[in-house]
């Protein structure tokens, strides 16, 4: 018995060591399947993540940048060919040789609107261009190098046919441009954004970039870990959209006679630079825009940054004269004068707390209408009419003129000067705004509220883009609401003064043989630093045609012309000099 | 056919549960094996069943010699237990010896003997079991068993193989603690065992290395974190249910050991946490009733020797997915009868042969 007990005492005790061994791995499993859950359930979204980022590549795939048209649908700046030039630096041969064969197919052509290329030779030229690739070509520290961007078909054939050993091209996108640097600063150019993808900046590429430049499409497929495909593996690919075509109101013919009179007259009256803009005064269409000097959006590089600014909506400048009609029509509009009141004021240069004011030409016309006013453009007059309106009707109207705020057109870079708040006008603010001097403002912003007075008294918003193509489906932009300014009737006194005043320059200005212009001159003093530049000026014109019908409204800008002391004497005649162009062109019938 | 299966199984008369685990074990391994490793056989042999071949052919000896051992009497190995120890520690000293043993990634662990690589230290585990259940049987031998121990151990560390070292210190500990060990010397064993392990660890630059990436495993992402990094995202990326049988996308050469050590990760991205968690029932079951054959087993050298094959079995397969899990330091231990591997294969099966055969016999013991 006693045996037996210890027996099974011994058996037992084991046995119990065995059961907790047995609970022991038991143990261990919970706690490894626990944490495993942990891994495969809890953390599997992470994890997975983590093998989606090692285990797949991408590459995009680009879409293809939307063209922008002229309004007879020819490609003013559109995606072509164009490729990378580059070198294999061990098979090239002979460094020297390559340089100098290739350099005159590679150099910048001289730009005629650069200034700064313009004093170089082309001689020079090729031999910068040769020095330039023969320090490529002798570089030890690599085995390829990019040696031209954006060459062109034409270019690469060229290239080609010379038989060079060692070089080689990629394809790449490139923005080309048919009409060469026409209506360059509308257009805007295409440029990298930080991340090196293409981006448009200023004008039309700029304000429409979402548009032209489409959606990227993404092609996925699985790798090892050596990066090479892997055969069971799927691939995935979302097609890139293309941008979309936009196609402008620009008149191809128009923009290229207002860019050709507009260079011809900054080079003859020696401005610094001029802007053109004509729109159509019944719905905003930009027919032509045009500064000088511009840049050729192809190789905008090259150009300073001061280039790439539209000076039709990007720069602004004080009036002057041409701001009368504005002021003139506000207090028609508002009854403030009528077209018979006589100027009690207007016998001599007018003091004004500290200032005193005269008329631009020193001659005086006592008991003036406003009809004379506009005619002998009259200072002092226009002081009259302001006084009669008020400060605060005058800056009402000025606001409703779209001064002060953005003129709504579709372009990147439009610049808004402020307007004088309503309740910080004095009495000299008054005076002066009255002739257009202390108030800026951007040439769309007067073309566009002189177009008010052109369109019956109804304001437009200027639009450059007319219709959007995708898919070949054509989809109208619509022109913005417009808005009642002054009255029609108001309208046509304004523009029966202003056909007066043109008029009464028959003899001196080319005006189109057979049609009624109405027209303003201003030759405007120039702010610095908070007085006047003494021997600076701009000159500007602007008016519209045919004068009870209109086709256009345009303004014609020069900045600091050396050459006319008057905007009478040098941007009036560009304007009557494109206006003649013009009214046949857009099909106006002359009485 | 029914009867005739029952004839079969009734004649062998031993636990055929475990045999079918096993079974299942063995044919998913191979299929594992065939699968994690096949981006590898085609990369580097050019023949996408390179590995796949060999591990059916190993397999298939293994299971002749898991069904031959299952007829022998385990009583044999009772009285071989000498000779047993004796050539294994010539076989540990050989494989040290520059010609005689085979060097691979700055360790000498394999004897080629003419068919296969024969690994020394997977014979020396088993070797142990039935060596320590020959001595534990008829008395607490102390001194013999720590001077055998110390001794394997110490071969081992020389090849160097700590994972192999590790295994044999905690199955030899277990067969001592179930042989009704003093609990004084016992106890007194642990802070020994754990004193030499750290004292390995220290002196080696790469066992510090992965301790160290084990305890801050975000590093060095590319360097000695990766592999853990490597399993971890195989097993996220498997989810619950798994990508499905071949869809490892992890086997393409961005696992490292995708069908050795770290098969599991594969087993677990491919069939997910159900596959994962199925593996550990497995091996939990297969220890559950090892364990139950060595408590209805009488004869205490049949007992220990079920104890020890049966822990051998379970630490391993424990260590290699705490392992995987990140639960301890990669080690570069093999997961029994799953992972790619000759001697590991066939020692692992010879040993559930007489694991098997015990349990024939518990009934007369």
């Amino acid at each position: 018995m006693i045996t037996g007990r210890n027996q099974a005492d011994y058996h037992s005790l084991k046995t119990w060591r065995i059961k907790l061994l047995a609970l022991l791995f038991l143990l261990g499993s919970f706690v490894i399947a626990a944490r495993l859950f942990s891994w495969q359930v809890l953390q599997s979204d992470l994890l997975a993540n983590y093998a989606r980022v090692q285990q797949q590549s991408q590459s995009s795939l680009p879409a293809m940048r939307g063209a922008i048209l002229a309004s007879d649908g020819f490609p003013l700046a559109t995606t072509g060919e164009a490729y990378l030039l580059w070198a294999s630096l061990k098979d090239i041969v002979d460094v020297k040789r390559t340089a100098s064969k290739l350099a005159p197919l590679l150099m910048d052509k001289p730009e005629e609107n650069d200034a700064t290329a313009s004093a170089k030779t082309e001689e020079e030229l090729v031999l910068n261009e040769e020095e330039r690739i023969k320090t490529l070509l002798g570089r030890t520290d690599v085995v390829w190098v990019p040696v031209k961007r954006k060459i062109g078909k034409e270019q690469k054939q060229q290239i080609e046919s010379l038989g060079i050993k060692g070089i080689g091209f990629d394809p790449e996108e490139g923005r080309a441009y048919p009409e060469a640097s026409m209506a360059a600063q509308v257009l805007g150019f295409v440029g990298k954004d930080t991340a090196g993808t293409p981006k448009g900046y200023f004008g039309l590429e700029g304000f429409y970039d979402l548009t032209l430049s489409g959606s990227k499409g993404v092609k996925t497929w699985e790798k090892d870990a050596f990066g090479n495909p892997i055969i069971l593996g799927g691939s995935h690919k979302v097609g890139a959209q293309d941008g979309i075509t936009i196609k402008t109101h620009i008149d191809r013919s128009a923009q290229y006679l207002v860019e050709r009179h507009l260079k011809e007259g900054v080079e003859k009256y020696e401005a610094a630079e001029g802007v053109v803009v004509v729109m159509r005064p019944s719905d905003g269409a930009i027919l032509a825009m045009a500064g000088f000097p511009a840049y050729d959006p192809a190789k905008f590089n090259n150009f300073d940054k001061e280039f790439y600014i539209n000076p039709a909506i990007g720069e602004s400048f004080e009036p002057g004269s041409i701001f009368k009609v504005l002021v003139m029509a506000a207090a028609l509009d508002s009854e403030a004068v009528a077209p018979e009141d006589k100027c009690d004021s207007c016998s001599g240069p007018r003091v004004i707390a500290e200032y005193t004011i005269e008329s631009g030409s020193k001659q005086y016309y006592p008991d003036s209408t406003p009809k004379e006013i506009i005619e002998h453009s009259d200072n002092v007059g226009m002081i009259w009419v302001a006084e009669r309106l008020g400060e605060e009707k005058m800056a009402d109207y000025l606001q409703k003129y779209g001064i002060g705020r953005s003129s709504g057109i579709d372009l990147q870079g439009e610049l808004v000067p402020p307007l004088r708040d309503s309740d910080d006008w004095g009495l000299i603010d008054l005076a002066t705004a009255s002739f257009g001097q202390g108030v800026a403002i951007t040439p769309i912003q007067m073309v566009r509220a002189v177009g008010a007075l052109a369109n019956a008294g109804k304001l437009v918003t200027p639009q450059v883009v007319d219709k959007i193509i995708a898919q070949n489906q054509e989809d109208d932009i619509k022109p913005q609401k417009t808005e009642q300014v002054i009255s029609p009737r108001a309208a046509k006194q304004i523009t029966d003064m202003m056909v007066n005043g043109v008029e009464s320059k028959s003899d001196m200005w080319p005006i189109p043989r057979g049609f009624q212009v109405a027209g303003k001159t201003g030759t405007a003093q120039i702010p610095v630093a908070g007085h006047y530049d003494p021997n600076k000026v701009v000159s500007s014109f602007v008016g519209f045609a045919p004068a009870n019908n209109p086709k256009f409204v345009m303004i014609v800008s020069l900045k600091d012309p050396k050459v006319g002391q008057y905007a009478s004497q040098n941007a009036a005649f560009i304007w009557f000099n494109i206006a003649d162009d013009l009214l046949p062109y857009f099909g106006a019938q002359p009485n | 056919m029914k009867k005739l299966k029952a004839a079969i199984f009734s004649s062998l008369g031993f636990d055929k549960k475990l045999l079918f685990t096993v079974l299942a074990l063995v044919i998913f391994g191979v299929v594992m094996v065939a699968n994690a490793s096949v981006v590898d056989a085609t990369r580097t042999f050019g023949d996408e069943l390179f590995f796949a071949k060999r591990q059916v052919f190993r397999a298939a000896g293994g299971l002749f010699l898991l069904l031959l051992l299952s007829r022998i009497p385990y009583q044999i190995w009772n009285k071989l237990a000498l000779p047993i120890i004796c050539v294994t520690l010539v076989m540990l000293v050989s494989v040290l010896i520059p010609g005689v043993g085979t060097e691979a990634l700055g360790a000498r662990r394999w004897i080629n003997i003419g068919i296969i690589d024969l690994q020394p230290a997977e014979f020396a585990k088993l070797a142990l079991c039935i060596y320590f259940a020959h001595l534990f049987a008829k008395r607490q031998a102390f001194l013999p068993f720590i001077f055998a121990l110390v001794l394997t151990v110490g071969l081992v560390m020389l090849e160097p193989d700590m994972g192999t070292a590790a295994i044999i210190v905690f199955l030899s500990g277990i067969i001592y603690f179930a042989s009704g060990a003093n609990p004084g010397y016992f106890l007194a064993l642990i802070p020994v065992g754990f004193i030499t392990g750290a004292l390995f660890i220290l002196t080696s630059d790469y066992r510090r290395e992965r301790v160290l990436t084990f305890l801050n495993p975000s590093a060095d992402p590319l360097g000695t974190s990766y592999h853990i990094r490597q399993v971890l995202i195989a097993l996220g990326s498997g989810g619950i249910f798994g990508l499905g049988l071949g869809q490892s996308r992890q086997k393409y050469l961005f696992l490292p050991e995708p069908a050795t050590d770290s098969i599991f990760a594969i087993i677990g991205e491919e069939f997910g946490f159900v596959g994962g968690l199925a593996v550990i029932i497995l091996f939990s079951y297969l220890v559950w009733r090892g364990l139950s054959i060595a408590a209805r087993v009488n004869d205490p050298f049949g007992r220990l020797l079920a104890v020890g094959i049966t822990s051998w079995i379970g630490i391993q397969a424990f260590i290699n997915l705490s392992a995987m899990v990140a639960l301890l330091p990669l080690t570069g231990v093999p997961l029994p009868f799953l992972s790619y591997g000759g001697s590991a294969l066939i020692f692992n099966l010879a040993a559930m042969g007489i694991l098997l055969n015990i349990s024939s016999q518990r009934r007369y013991g």
